[in-house]
């Protein structure tokens, strides 16, 4: 290497470059955070547009635990988390092996990402339209097939189900475009060589596919995962945690305890506890993708 | 002949789910023309109406300024985005760095990637009032770009990393600054990853919601989305404007759905996959 090229390596413009991004990061993210904690150990109350914090150490934590609807929510985001994302990823895992099978997917793959590009409000208002008990198209069909109606976002057991149904709906598109460039890129040769060997159907897809797929598919499930932690928007448009607290979940339920109680210590720690169980979540599955030695970004 | 039958059978369970997926779509789209009783009636053929979609731009005076509100808070962030997220990832991609920075900051954008929007609600808002920039286009602006920005990094530094550096060497002994090599060299060499990711940022910030349902108040700076949410919300929910309003915000997504599949696959996949 040439002396020139050296000491462009070495300038002064490479800081240049992600001071930007440094700035932004700090400024709206990592102090925030750290004010996320500090007012999580404070008495927060709002007098005349300013914000009076008094120390009470941990308090706002132990009344977190105490807390029965955080218990609640903490279990229905659970429920959420872990049946949407299963239900989406098995979907999209065998949409990806039907479409890696033909050859002129362009209008498949069109359709299916739609529904992660629409704004979840809109999907919100989809499927409420849907819901409709009195006119929306799920209770047009249950009519036509001689059901009963039914009231399925107003009806707390089956409120939950619902919302699933449109998150997987929305979601399914996401997992699919990870698994089918997944698919695509597990060379031809591989295949022939199992059907030699006299793999075929379910075997192949069990012994070849899945252990080849395997870190994509960590991937897949980890931002999955990770997204369906963050889900806000279908929740509030669709039931808004009711109805009682049967769709509450922690996201609209710090919502609900900042903006409506205006409880921002509560809040607060309530964060910083909803953020240790997702960096807890993620740091298992990152260890587990470096055991798999699958590259993750 | 089996093989042929075989793949009539993929058509055909791809058209099911495909017909699953537009189902709510085509229902939202028929209400929008649809008069108040023929919602009621939820009648599959009827006469269509503008009528929904008058009442949005001509009765109701503030929802042009919502959607106003909503381009240009996704075009600014979808700029800000682009011009700071790939001069980041040139900067992390292309040089040597004999310190931690990098590894510092790219976990922290893992970090930002992972925390649930609703964490960081809270700060912003006391942060906000406090900059005295609270409910205004800019907060948002800024918001938004820092939402996209990991996605932005992670998408051009794959794409930096394919350029071999023999290109930066040969500019370089033609005397090219640093400036110059980035923006006249780089810069059209990953083309594709900047539509790509300037079109995610944009469709992205179009359909944020809840940093804008918490952080603005009023028609200066409320995007489409939460005047879409206030809508359903409302005692008297007139379905037909909101299935009209609701259609207008999905356009976007169903235009780019439809002309720009192949930069949002690259876009979703390049990052996860290729690492």
């Amino acid at each position: 290497m040439n002396h020139k090229i050296f000491r462009y390596l070495n300038n002064k413009f490479k800081y240049l470059t992600i001071l930007p991004v440094c700035i932004l990061l700090i400024m709206f993210t990592f102090y925030p955070l750290v004010r996320l904690f500090y007012t999580s150990l404070n008495f927060v109350t709002i007098e005349g547009g300013k914000l009076v914090e008094k120390w009470i150490g941990l308090n706002n934590y132990i009344s977190v635990f105490q807390d029965k609807i955080f218990r609640i929510a903490f279990f229905h985001t659970l429920v959420y988390v872990f049946t949407s994302v299963s239900l989406e990823i098995i979907i999209a895992f065998l949409l990806a092996m039907l479409v890696s099978n033909i050859k002129k997917s362009t209008f498949y793959r069109t359709i299916f990402i739609i529904p992660f590009l629409i704004p979840p409000v809109v999907n919100g208002t989809m499927w409420r339209l849907m819901y409709n008990p009195h006119y929306g198209l799920i209770n047009m069909i249950n009519n036509f097939l001689g059901l009963p109606y039914q009231y399925w976002l107003s009806n707390s057991s089956t409120a939950l189900m619902g919302i699933v149904v449109a998150s997987v709906w929305q979601w399914c598109g996401y997992s699919f475009l990870l698994l089918l460039a997944g698919l695509q890129s597990i060379p031809k040769n591989v295949f022939e060589a199992a059907k030699i060997d006299g793999a075929n159907g379910l075997n192949l897809i069990i012994r070849i596919i899945i252990p080849i797929l395997k870190p994509i598919i960590l991937i897949t499930l980890m931002f999955r995962i990770i997204y369906a932690f963050k889900a806000f928007g279908l929740f509030y448009v669709l039931t808004g945690g009711g109805p009682g607290y049967s769709t509450e979940i922690l996201n609209t339920y710090i919502q609900k305890v900042f903006m409506t109680e205006q409880r921002i210590g509560f809040g607060s720690a309530a964060s910083v506890i909803s953020i240790l169980i997702i960096g807890i979540i993620a740091i298992g599955f990152r260890k587990r993708l470096d055991l798999e030695g699958g590259k993750m970004k | 002949m089996k093989k042929r039958i075989n793949n009539y059978f993929t058509h055909f369970i791809l058209c099911i789910a495909s017909i699953f997926i537009l189902v709510p779509i085509v229902w939202m789209f028929m209400t929008s023309f649809k008069y108040f009783k023929d919602i009621v009636s939820a009648k599959i053929i009827f006469k269509p109406t503008l009528f929904n979609y008058y009442n949005l731009f001509f009765e109701d005076k503030g929802f042009l300024l919502f959607f106003k509100n909503s381009i240009i808070i996704a075009f600014f962030s979808m700029l800000l985005c682009v011009f700071i997220g790939t001069l980041g990832a040139y900067g992390l991609s292309r040089f040597k760095w004999s310190n931690c920075i990098p590894l510092i900051l790219l976990g922290w954008v893992v970090v930002v990637q992972t925390i649930p929007g609703i964490t960081l609600v809270i700060p912003l808002y006391s942060i906000g009032m406090e900059m005295n920039i609270l409910d205004t286009k800019l907060f948002m602006i800024l918001i938004n770009t820092i939402l996209n920005i990991p996605l932005m990094l992670w998408l051009m530094m794959s794409f930096f990393k394919q350029i071999p550096d023999e290109i930066e060497e040969a500019a370089l002994m033609d005397g090219a600054s640093s400036w110059i090599i980035f923006v006249k060299i780089m810069l059209p060499l990953t083309k594709p990853a900047v539509i790509a990711g300037g079109l995610m940022t944009f469709i992205f910030s179009w359909k944020e919601f809840l940093m804008a349902l918490n952080l603005t108040s009023t028609l200066n700076a409320m995007p489409l989305t939460v005047r879409i949410a206030r809508f359903i919300q409302s005692y008297n929910v007139q379905y037909g404007n909101v299935a009209a309003a609701a259609t207008l915000g999905a356009i976007p997504a169903i235009l780019l759905a439809v002309f720009a599949q192949r930069y949002i696959t690259s876009g979703i996949t390049s990052g996860a996959v290729k690492g």
